[in-house]
């Protein structure tokens, strides 16, 4: 019994040594960003692993490997690490990208004395350079940074020129120079750019070290904060976070978060870029902020607004274009109504200018300008135009019988039998005088206008007047003239044979179709 | 056609009206006045001012150098508004002076200490000893509170009143046993030291708000509303302890990162809700924001019997949304 009881007990012990001696054959790798030789960083990062491998042996051993930036968005594809350490904008990216976990903690820098859980951009200059003393004086400058998307060396300070409602740089007047951050300061130095943007602190770094002298360069914005060790242009925004990859799980994201919280045991200043410890995660959402206010990945697409948010925010503007629209559509509508009524009067005008108010055919007026008209057509045409000249026989006689407003109601009846009697649209019919109207027909041989003129005549004496009336009182002379229209010839003279005719007309005892003498007819029957 | 014409006519004048409104200036005249001493509770005005949120045409800040100097600039009229404690308030309106409250910018949670040396772990035990204090209405408040829980009479502690910023060189060079005195201590004090009491055992009472002459309450509305505005838009950023206004409130009142961290944990800030709540003058709420701190107040004689507390309060200057 004693010896199965040392057997067990045995057994137990080394079970419980497996489980608490490190697993060699587990890895789990911190991928952590780096902004100088890889080299040089992993060798300065090997001590926060060499600290969790021995404080935490059930993570097996723990790598931290620095990669650049292409590199470790493959490697979180890849899942080839468990956690990231990195700048708080490529978090956000990867958080919505990949989806990271929440922080789990937060980097700490500087010293016991002072801790700082936040770091801000400086935007510098040389301090000879009269040009560029504020904000607004970056227009057009060229500047100085490592690549467009770096979060401290960029993108704070685009940001903070928005926030001063100043235009952000454009891509043109960005001078590259790649990490780390001592090139931007180099490159303002050597006169490749006027100003340089970079982490703040990597002035104060370098002066440090001898490189430079603080008092060869100036701060643009320099920004009332303190206690902080460095001088800063921009907004402080919380320091690196630490996440975990999706397939990690909360046992070890567990572990890791207990292992970092508690870092007394590494000596202060072994860790790089002054990492002296881990803090409970701090809030980021100032780092969203900014990305959504500068639209970078992964916040491009603009902010989709409601209706009712479009109306509470732009209130004023949405009222005055509303009230321009419509003021506008009235003046519109205001113009169309006047354009018609403008359109109607002269309409009206042209009626009036170009009637005979009475008997409703056109006037004088009218007959010389189709003639005219006409005739330039007949002469392109080579084509005869003919003349019909009527005059209504005894038409005094027949007002002081009947009396003027029978005899104005009989000249209307004639104007409106000879118009219908007209058959060709192009044919006219004017009235030319007090009991005279006058027919133009254009392309007409003598003998159809002598043809019509039969017509005419002949409707006339159908028109039925006054009941009173015993015999047909009225009945009209014509006079028929038919003209081609070669050089020589012009329209007054067809005119003029017209005339002759008529009085042909009247002289052989009215109410008959003549033509103008020594003329021969080609057609007349009666 | 003349209808079309009066309409155009009516249109155009409107349009004229619209576009002179909007060119107008909001507030004429001078801009509003608003007195603030040194307190975290109150930085929000500096911080929205360096964030350049303020108008400077609508509002303009006048630093002072305490209490007492903001309630002296209110009493000669020189500034139109204060930021103060409602005790303050209250006092200055049975002088006289009425004010209305339009803002709660804090309430202490433990902002307000009370320490004694060791070996004193009750407030009983203070009975014929020595309490440094400010001579003010809070330190009498504070006071009354203390004597209060320890059922002692004034009469039966010795008082030593020195102003807060000389608490550390009082601790370590006089003889006193307790002091009262307000966050972030003095290092002199941090480490030889018993929290007797602090107020988060006297809740609803110690409030800083934001009061207003109340003859200038409607002329200066604009200014108002817009310093309201403002406070809340900051407001978010000193709930969530981010870096950089740690650092700036830092900067602007002189104390360590730790220090302004550890007094911003000790203050709590009502949301715009909580003030459309506290403010709203019905006399369930005028009880609850008043009644405690008008009793301490009238038995640490600082208020007489009869206190008047119509138009107190006005959440009509809040933030709508």
């Amino acid at each position: 019994m004693k010896y199965h009881l040392l057997i067990l007990t045995s057994l137990f012990l080394f079970v419980g040594s497996i489980a608490g001696a490190a697993d060699l054959t587990r890895k789990t790798i911190i991928g952590v960003l780096a902004f100088q030789p890889k080299s040089t960083a992993a060798q300065s990062w090997s001590i926060l692993g060499d600290y969790l491998s021995t404080t935490r042996p059930e993570l097996g051993k723990v790598l931290v490997q620095p990669y650049s930036e292409q590199e470790l968005e493959r490697a979180i594809q890849s899942s080839q690490i468990d956690f990231i350490l990195t700048n708080p904008a490529q978090y956000i990216q990867f958080h919505h990208h990949y989806g990271l976990s929440a922080p789990l903690v937060t980097v700490v820098r500087g010293s016991a004395a002072n801790p700082l859980t936040a770091f801000g951009g400086t935007i510098f200059t040389l301090t000879d350079n009269n040009r560029v003393n504020s904000l607004r004086d970056l227009a057009a400058k060229k500047v100085a940074i490592p690549f467009q998307t770096a979060f401290g060396a960029a993108e704070m300070q685009q940001y903070e020129l928005l926030l001063n409602e100043l235009p952000t740089i454009r891509d043109e007047q960005f001078v590259l120079t790649g990490l780390p951050h001592d090139n931007m300061v180099r490159a303002v130095l050597n006169g490749e750019a006027e100003v340089g943007f970079a982490r703040a602190g990597t002035l104060e770094r370098m002066a440090a070290n001898g490189q430079i002298r603080l008092s060869q360069f100036k701060i643009i914005n320099k920004q009332l904060l303190g206690c902080y060790p460095a001088q800063v242009s921009t907004h402080l925004y919380p320091e690196w976070p630490l996440a975990a990859l999706r397939h990690v799980s909360p046992t070890e994201q567990g572990d890791v978060i207990a292992a970092l919280l508690d870092m007394r045991h590494i000596p202060e200043g072994t860790l790089p870029f002054g990492v002296r410890g881990f803090l409970p995660p701090a809030n980021y959402s100032s780092v969203e902020n900014m990305m959504r206010a500068l639209r970078v990945p992964p916040f491009e697409a603009p902010p989709q607004l409601t209706l009712d948010e479009l109306w509470t925010q732009y209130q004023w503007p949405i009222l005055a274009i509303i009230l321009t629209l419509l003021l506008i559509s009235t003046l519109s509508f205001y113009l169309l109504i006047s354009r018609r009524r403008l359109y109607q009067a002269q309409q009206e005008l042209k009626e009036l200018s170009e009637k005979d108010a009475l008997t409703g055919l056109y006037n004088r007026r009218k007959f010389f300008s189709s003639l005219d008209a006409e005739w330039v057509a007949a002469r392109r045409s080579g084509n005869r135009t003919a003349l019909l000249l009527i005059d209504i026989d005894h038409f005094k006689t027949y007002n002081d019988r009947y009396g003027h407003l029978e005899g104005d109601s009989a000249l209307v009846k004639v104007a409106a039998t000879l118009k219908e009697n007209l058959l060709r649209p192009r044919d006219l019919v004017a009235r030319y005088g007090g009991e005279e109207f006058i027919v133009l027909l254009p392309e007409t041989e003598q003998g159809d206008a002598l043809h019509v003129a039969q017509r005419l005549r002949k409707s006339i004496e159908q028109i039925s007047l006054h009941p009173v009336m015993t015999t047909p009182a009225l009945t009209i002379s014509i006079g028929v003239a038919s003209l081609g229209t070669d050089e020589t010839q012009k329209k007054e003279t067809l005119i003029e044979l017209a005339d002759q005719a008529l009085y042909e007309a009247k002289r052989s005892g009215r109410n008959c179709v003549k033509t103008p003498p020594g003329t021969t007819p080609e057609e007349l029957s009666a | 056609m003349g209808f079309i014409v009066k309409t155009i006519h009516y249109t155009l004048t409107a349009l004229l009206l619209c576009c002179s409104l909007s060119a107008c200036p909001k507030q004429e005249g001078a801009p509003a006045r608003i007195a603030f001493h040194p307190w975290i509770g109150y930085e929000s005005l500096a911080l929205c001012q360096q964030e350049r949120f303020i108008d400077p045409k609508r509002v303009e800040l006048v630093p002072s150098q305490s209490l007492s100097h903001s309630s002296d600039l209110l009493r000669n009229g020189s500034v139109d508004a204060a930021a103060l404690t409602l005790d303050e308030v209250l006092k200055l309106r049975q002088e006289g002076v009425q004010l209305t409250v339009i803002l709660i910018f804090d309430l202490s949670v433990g902002a307000d200490i009370a320490l004694a040396r060791p070996g004193i772990n009750d407030a009983a035990q203070l009975k014929g000893k020595t309490i440094g204090l400010e001579q003010s209405a809070l330190g009498q408040l504070m006071l009354t509170a203390i004597l209060e829980r320890a059922q002692l009479d004034i009469d039966q502690v010795h008082l030593h009143y020195c102003p807060v910023p000389k608490h550390g060189q009082l601790w370590q060079e006089s003889d006193i046993d307790a002091l009262i005195t307000y966050l972030p201590l003095p290092k002199e004090i941090r480490s030889n030291a018993v929290e007797l009491f602090d107020s988060r055992q006297l809740p609803n009472t110690i409030r800083d708000v934001l009061a207003v002459r109340s003859d200038r309450l409607e002329a200066l509305r604009p200014a108002w509303e817009h310093i309201l505005k403002e406070h809340f838009h900051l407001l978010s950023r000193l709930l969530s302890e981010d870096p950089d206004t740690l650092h700036r409130l830092a900067c602007l009142l002189g104390y360590s990162i730790q220090q302004t961290a550890e007094v911003l944990r000790k203050i709590s800030f009502p949301c715009l809700k909580c003030n459309r709540t506290y403010l709203n003058g019905t006399p369930e709420q005028m009880t609850r924001l008043t009644s405690n701190l008008i009793r301490i107040m009238q038995r640490a004689e600082l208020l007489s019997g009869d206190i008047r507390l119509d138009g107190l309060v006005d959440n009509s200057f809040l933030p709508r949304t």
